[in-house]
């Protein structure tokens, strides 16, 4: 049983609003023009399958939680269940792959990126969006002042379930979340062979909470 | 046996594999260069790429299919088996390629089947 498995309507939701929202239509326009197959990494209820085929690709979900896929199938994507740590695709199959609030989901970041690695073509883009690993971390605690507050901890990578809002359940109480410090996160990158060719922490709050970066496969 | 026979004994067992979440089971009915083409998506090629697939939707518990043939045609080293399936409410269609193996077991070469809308 896949973690996601028990929260389809109540992540469909979550994810729906505007920062999310926000976040997907900053990762579309990072790949920069469609050319060819690209293939959503970590798909959930399939919402940057749409934007991504308006966008011009050819798309293709994938997710490991059934019950996530079955809601991304009803709103029509193409859509396979596979586990992101061994993709069942050949060497160079896809020209892009995007995968948007995943990171922290992961047992094994390393293992992913590799694969994501192994499944673009030469030239191919890769292209990820995440809660940020400092300021949105478990370790960062938003005052009622505007003021963050840090807690140590924040350079050991592991998994999280206390929510960041007590009286608000969210991701870490639902799902859990695997910190992974910044440079662990851009390092497991640039382990695999890719070139990091953008970093961008989207949206305007102050500190941001999300980091996007573009990386290619030479 | 007729080919037909083989089929249908071919397919029980795979049947049954799946029904047992034994995914070596299920990979065993490939050949090592085996594909399997779903509707939309690159080829799934080879044994790590069919165990991975395998081995993640069968975690979730075990698949109860039922083949049903609707014509097999026997060329020899290759026999092709062409029917419908239904899997918990859901069917759909599928071509499947078998390679005639030297102890005379058939293992699947080209395995497509297609989810009905």
């Amino acid at each position: 049983m896949a973690r996601y498995d028990a929260h389809v309507d109540w992540y469909d939701e979550f994810a729906s609003t505007g920062s999310f929202v926000e976040l997907r239509e900053h990762a579309v326009t990072l790949l920069g023009p469609a050319s060819g197959r690209c293939l959503d990494l970590g798909c959930g209820t399939g919402l940057a399958l749409p934007l991504l085929e308006a966008a011009g690709w050819e798309t293709i979900g994938v997710e490991v939680s059934e019950p996530q896929l079955a809601r991304a199938r009803r709103r029509g994507a193409t859509v396979l269940q596979a586990d992101a740590h061994a993709l069942p695709f050949d060497d160079g199959s896809y020209d892009a792959v995007v995968s948007i609030l995943t990171h922290t989901d992961f047992d094994d970041l390393r293992a992913v990126f590799a694969e994501v690695a192994r499944v673009l073509r030469p030239g191919g883009v890769f292209v990820y969006a995440g809660v940020h690993p400092v300021f949105a971390s478990p370790f960062a605690l938003p005052q009622e002042d505007g003021t963050t507050v840090f807690q140590p901890g924040y350079r050991v990578t592991g998994w999280h379930t206390v929510s960041r809002y007590p009286d608000r359940p969210g991701i870490r109480s639902k799902v859990g979340v695997n910190h992974i410090p910044l440079a662990a996160l851009l390092n497991a990158v640039l382990d695999t062979g890719l070139i990091l060719t953008r970093v961008d922490e989207p949206r305007t709050e102050d500190p941001p909470l999300s980091i996007a970066f573009r990386a290619e496969k030479r | 046996m007729s080919t037909s026979d083989d089929v249908r004994a071919f397919n029980e067992r795979f049947s049954a594999a799946l029904a047992n979440q034994d995914v070596e089971a299920v990979v065993d009915g490939y050949t090592d260069d085996a594909r399997i083409l779903l509707p939309g998506l690159p080829p799934v090629r080879g044994r790590d790429a069919i165990t991975a697939l395998f081995r993640t939707s069968l975690a979730r518990g075990p698949s109860r299919i039922t083949f049903s043939t609707d014509d097999v045609w026997d060329c020899g080293d290759v026999v092709i088996d062409v029917g419908t399936y239904t899997s918990d409410g859901e069917t759909g269609k599928y071509v499947v390629v078998h390679e005639r193996q030297p102890d005379g077991s058939l293992k699947m070469v080209v395995d497509a089947p297609s989810r009905d809308a």
